[in-house]
C-alpha cells in the first residue's frame, strides 16, 4: 500500500513538473563570465571549499583546492580558457610559454619567456621546464602528463622540445597546460614543510599562510615577472585570496550567512535561502559531471540482453530522479552537452522518455512479466545521496523490476565495478575534459569498457568518430549507442556558487572558478575587510 | 617507580608492533584500490591504474610492504608517505595533532570543572530535587547525539546571536563551540561516575568517623571522602582524555577543524594504507602514554598505591 502511494505521488510530481522541465533547462545559464582583468584590486576576498585534504607544492594529487588554486599559484606553459581550446587554432593562452611551434604530430618546440622568476628569486629556465614534467610524470599525479608525455629537453636556456607518445587530439594541450613549473634548484633544497607551507611559487600568486587540513592564503606579488598579455590565470583582480576548508554542506551556507566568508559553492537544498535576496549573488553553472546508469553487458548477465536494457531505459523518468538533485539538465546522451563537438540538434530529440507500456514490451519480449519479475542487483556510492535511486527503484517496480541496491562506500565501489560478476546495473559519473568523444572512449574505448561489452560495430564507430568529429560521424555514434542503450544518459547537475552582494561575477570557464579573475563591485567589502 | 616507568615504556613497543601489523594487513585486504582513488574521479584506463600502482609500490608482495612499513615506522619513526598526496605522514601528523589536543584539552577541562563538583553535590545531596533535577540534566545530555548539539550550538551562537565563529581553527575562540559540543555527553556520563564513586565512599565508616571529630562538612568532602573516590575517577578521565586525543571526528567535521580524527577517516576513505597505519599508530601511543600517566598518578592519589611501588622497589634491591 504505501509502495503504491509513494509510485502515486512520484507520479504525480512527475506530470506536475514534466510539463515545467523545459522551463527548468533553459533557464540555466551555462555560459560562464568573461574574465576580465580589472583596474581596481579588491582587498581580499575569504572562499569556502569542501575538501581539507589537499597539498599546494607544485604537484600533487587531485583536490578541490589544487583545482582552485594551481593555475593562479604556478605558472604553467599554457593555459586552457574553455573545455576543448586547441592550440592549433591559437585558443591556448601564453603563460610561462613564448610561443609553441609543432614540429611534427608528436614532437613541439617551446620558447620561454626569459624573465620568469619565483617569489624566492629564483630564475626559471628551460632546464627547470624540463625537470618539472620529469618530476610530475614519476610521481604520476596527473594522468594526462602520464598518458601523453614522453619526454622533454633543453635546446637553450629558453627553449626546449618537448615529446609526446600519444599524438591524438587534445594530448598536447593537456600536457602544455597540465604541469606546473617550479625551480629546480629550490625544490631539490626544499625541506617537506617548505614545498607544502611556503613553496617558491613562479605563479601570479605567492602563499602567505597555509594550515594542513584548514586553509590556505594567497597574496598577489606586486612584482610579477609578466606585466602584458596575461593569460587569465595570471589576473591579479584581488590581493588577497583566502580559501578556508568547510566539508560540511550546511557549515558553509551558515558560514556565509554568518559574514565569515565572502564566497561558497552551496548545496541545492540550500541554494533557496540566498535565491532572490539581494544580500547575495548566485551564479549557477552546470557541472561537467555526468550522471549515467550503466548495464552489465557481459556474457552471461541479464542486462546483456538489449530488450531487457530498453525495458529499463523505458521504465523510468530521469526528471524524477533528478528532482532530490536540485536543478539539473536531463541528458540526451551518455555525455553532458558541454564538449566543442557536442551536436547541440541532440537535445531536441526524445531520448529514453518515460513509457510503462514501451517498457513492459520490451521485457514481455526478455521473457519477464508479472509472474516472473526481472530483479537486478544495482551498485551505488554509499557516499552520494540515495534519492534518486530510491526513486528509480520505486518506478522499476511499477514495471515489475526488482531493484536491490547495493550501496558502497567510494573505493569498495570502485574495485566492485571492475568485477563483471558483481552487478548488474551500476551508476557512475564522469566529466567531460576536453571533446565528448574523449568521454565516449572512457566510457566505451577497448575491451575492458565500463559496461564490459565487446561490440566490433561499436569500435569502430567510435574510432571513426574520433579521428574525425564530423557531427555525421558524431551522429553515427550517438545513435547506436542510444539505440543499444549500453549505458544510459540521466541528467548533469547544476550547480551554485553564491557570493556577497558585491561579488559582481565569477568566472567558471573550465567548470572551477576562477578566484583571481572575479569582477567586484566598487563598492565591494570582504567579510574580514 | 622509574623501573616501573621504564617496564610500561618497554610492554608499549610490542603493543605499537601488533597494532600496526594488525591495521596495515586491514586495510590491505579491505575492498578498494588506492591506486585507483589516487588518480581522481572520473574514468582511468586499466594502463593509468596500473602505472599508478606501480608508482606507488603497490605491485610488490604484500609481506614484502608490510616487512618494510614496519621496520621504517620502528626503527627510524617514519610513516612513510600518503599514498594519495605523497605528503610526509609524520609531518600531517604533527600540523594536526595541536588541533585535536586543544579540543581534548579544553574538553576534559570542562568536563572536570563542571562534572567533578556537579557529582559532588549530587552524591552528597543524594535524592534531593538537586539531585533528580541535574540526573535529568546529565541524562539529557548524555542522549543528545554529538553532532546534532553541535549544530543547534552553531545555529543558537553563530548564526542567531553572532557571538561566535561556526568553523575554523584560527584562534582559541573557535574552539569554544567544539569545546562544548564535546564535553556534553562526556560532561553525564563523568557526573554520574563522580556521583556513584561518591556515594560510595560518603557512607563509609571512616567518613562517620571524620563527621564525629567535628570536621566541617567541607573538610569532610574534600579531605576524607574525595581522596578516596578517586581511583575510578582518574580512571575515566584517563580514559577520556585518550581517546578524546584520537580525534573527536564529528566535532571536527561539523566545525571543520584539521584535526586527527578528520584525517584518519580521509585515509581509511581513500584506503592510504600508510597513513591510516601511521595515523592508528600515532594515536596508539597517544592514548597508552595517557594511560600510564593516569597509573602514575594513581600512587599520587592513593598512598597504599605508592607504598605498593616502594615495597616493591625495596624487595629487588634486598
Amino acid at each position: 500500500m504505501k509502495r503504491k502511494t509513494l509510485i502515486a505521488l512520484l507520479a504525480a510530481t512527475s506530470m506536475v513538473f514534466g510539463v515545467c522541465s523545459p522551463a527548468f533547462a533553459s533557464d540555466i545559464q551555462v555560459e560562464s563570465a568573461t574574465p576580465v582583468e580589472s583596474e581596481n584590486q579588491a582587498s581580499k576576498v575569504v572562499v569556502a571549499v569542501d575538501d581539507d585534504s589537499f597539498t599546494i607544492g607544485p604537484w600533487g594529487s587531485d583536490s578541490a583546492v589544487r583545482d582552485w588554486t594551481e593555475d593562479i599559484i604556478w605558472a604553467h606553459l599554457c593555459y586552457r580558457p574553455f573545455i576543448g581550446a586547441m592550440l592549433e587554432k591559437d585558443e591556448l593562452q601564453m603563460n610561462a610559454a613564448k610561443s609553441v611551434t609543432k614540429v611534427d604530430d608528436s614532437t613541439y618546440d617551446v620558447e620561454l619567456f626569459d624573465n620568469i622568476v619565483d617569489n624566492q628569486g629564483n630564475p626559471i629556465k628551460a632546464s627547470d621546464v624540463v625537470y618539472s614534467y620529469d618530476k610530475l610524470a614519476e610521481l604520476g599525479f596527473v594522468s594526462e602528463i602520464s598518458l601523453y608525455y614522453d619526454s622533454a629537453e633543453a635546446t637553450g636556456d629558453y627553449t626546449l622540445t618537448i615529446k609526446l607518445k600519444d599524438s591524438s587530439e587534445g594530448a598536447i594541450e593537456a600536457v602544455l597546460c597540465n604541469c606546473s613549473i617550479a625551480s629546480e634548484s629550490w625544490y631539490e633544497n626544499a625541506s617537506e614543510n617548505d614545498i607544502n607551507s611556503n613553496p617558491a611559487t613562479t605563479g601570479a600568486y605567492s602563499v602567505t599562510e597555509m594550515v594542513a587540513g584548514s586553509g590556505v592564503t594567497m597574496e598577489a606579488k606586486d612584482d610579477y615577472w609578466k606585466t602584458e598579455d596575461r593569460a587569465d590565470s595570471e589576473f591579479q583582480n584581488v590581493k588577497e585570496i583566502e580559501l578556508r576548508c568547510i566539508t560540511e554542506a550546511s557549515a558553509r551556507s551558515i558560514a556565509l550567512e554568518n559574514g565569515e566568508i565572502d564566497l561558497a559553492e552551496i548545496s541545492s537544498d540550500e541554494i533557496g535561502r540566498f535565491e532572490d535576496n539581494d544580500d547575495y549573488s548566485v551564479t549557477q553553472y552546470l557541472n561537467g559531471m555526468s550522471q549515467y546508469l550503466i548495464f552489465n553487458c557481459s556474457e552471461g548477465n541479464v542486462c546483456s540482453d538489449e530488450n531487457v536494457r530498453k525495458g529499463v531505459a523505458y521504465a523510468f523518468d530521469a526528471y524524477n530522479m533528478s528532482l532530490s538533485a536540485g536543478e539539473c539538465v536531463m541528458s540526451h546522451d551518455v555525455a553532458p552537452n558541454l564538449g566543442p563537438d557536442y551536436v547541440d540538434s541532440w537535445d531536441d530529440e526524445e531520448y529514453f522518455t518515460y513509457d510503462l507500456d514501451k517498457a513492459k514490451e520490451y521485457l514481455a519480449e526478455a521473457g519477464y512479466d508479472e509472474s516472473n519479475p526481472l530483479e537486478l542487483s544495482f551498485l551505488n556510492s554509499s557516499q552520494a545521496p540515495q534519492q534518486p535511486y530510491v526513486a528509480l527503484q520505486s518506478m522499476l517496480a511499477e514495471a515489475n523490476i526488482v531493484l536491490n541496491i547495493d550501496s558502497q562506500d567510494r573505493a569498495a565501489r570502485q574495485a566492485i565495478q571492475n568485477d563483471p560478476t558483481a552487478w548488474d546495473m551500476c551508476e557512475f559519473s564522469n566529466e567531460v575534459a576536453d571533446f565528448t568523444t574523449g568521454f565516449w572512449n572512457d566510457l566505451f574505448g577497448g575491451e575492458s569498457n565500463q559496461c564490459f561489452v565487446q561490440d566490433d560495430e561499436m569500435q569502430s564507430l567510435l574510432k571513426a568518430a574520433i579521428a574525425d568529429r564530423s557531427e555525421e560521424n558524431m551522429t553515427a555514434f550517438h545513435e547506436y549507442i542510444k539505440d543499444k542503450a549500453y549505458i544510459v544518459g540521466v541528467y548533469t547537475e547544476v550547480r551554485s556558487i553564491v557570493g556577497t552582494a558585491g561579488i559582481e561575477s565569477v568566472p567558471l570557464p573550465k567548470l572551477n572558478a576562477e578566484l583571481n579573475a572575479i569582477t567586484f563591485a566598487d563598492d565591494y567589502t570582504s567579510v574580514e575587510d | 617507580m622509574v623501573r616501573y616507568v621504564v617496564k610500561r615504556l618497554l610492554i608499549m613497543i610490542p603493543t605499537l608492533l601488533a597494532v600496526g601489523i594488525i591495521m596495515f594487513t586491514l586495510m590491505n585486504f579491505v575492498p578498494g584500490d588506492p591506486a585507483q582513488l589516487a588518480l581522481g574521479s572520473g574514468v582511468h584506463s586499466e594502463a593509468e591504474i596500473e602505472a599508478k600502482r606501480v608508482a606507488l609500490g603497490l605491485d610488490r608482495p604484500f609481506v614484502v610492504r608490510l616487512g618494510e612499513y614496519v621496520t621504517k615506522v620502528f626503527t627510524r619513526f617514519d610513516f612513510g608517505k600518503s599514498l594519495i598526496d605523497g605528503t610526509e605522514i609524520k609531518w600531517e601528523l604533527m600540523k594536526r595533532f595541536p588541533h585535536t589536543a586543544k579540543i581534548a584539552i579544553f574538553s576534559i577541562i570542562l568536563t572536570v570543572v563542571v562534572g567533578l563538583p556537579l557529582g559532588i553535590y549530587t552524591a552528597v545531596h543524594a535524592n534531593s530535587l538537586g539531585d533528580r533535577v541535574s540526573l535529568l540534566v546529565t541524562l539529557l545530555f548524555d542522549c543528545m547525539p554529538s553532532f546534532w548539539t553541535a549544530l543547534i550550538l552553531v545555529l543558537l551562537f553563530s548564526l542567531k546571536l553572532k557571538l561566535l565563529p561556526s568553523s575554523g581553527a584560527k584562534s582559541l575562540v573557535y574552539f569554544i563551540l567544539p569545546t562544548i559540543a564535546n564535553s556534553l555527553g562526556g560532561l553525564a556520563g563523568f557526573t554520574r561516575q563522580v556521583r556513584a564513586s561518591m556515594l560510595e565512599v560518603v557512607k563509609s565508616d571512616y567518613v562517620t568517623t571524620a563527621r564525629s571529630k567535628g570536621l566541617s562538612e567541607r573538610d569532610v568532602i574534600y579531605g576524607h571522602a574525595l581522596p578516596n573516590a578517586l581511583i575510578p575517577i582518574l580512571t575515566v578521565i584517563g580514559m577520556r582524555f585518550g581517546s578524546m586525543l584520537g580525534g573527536a571526528t564529528i566535532i571536527e567535521v561539523v566545525f571543520s577543524i584539521p584535526g586527527i580524527g578528520q584525517y584518519l577517516v580521509n585515509s581509511i576513505n581513500n584506503r592510504d594504507y600508510n597513513a591510516c597505519t601511521g595515523g592508528i599508530i600515532f594515536i596508539a601511543f597517544t592514548f597508552a602514554l595517557i594511560m600510564l600517566l593516569t597509573d602514575l598518578l594513581y600512587a599520587f592519589a592513593d598512598p597504599r598505591i605508592k607504598a605498593q611501588y616502594v615495597s616493591s622497589s625495596k624487595k629487588k634491591v634486598k
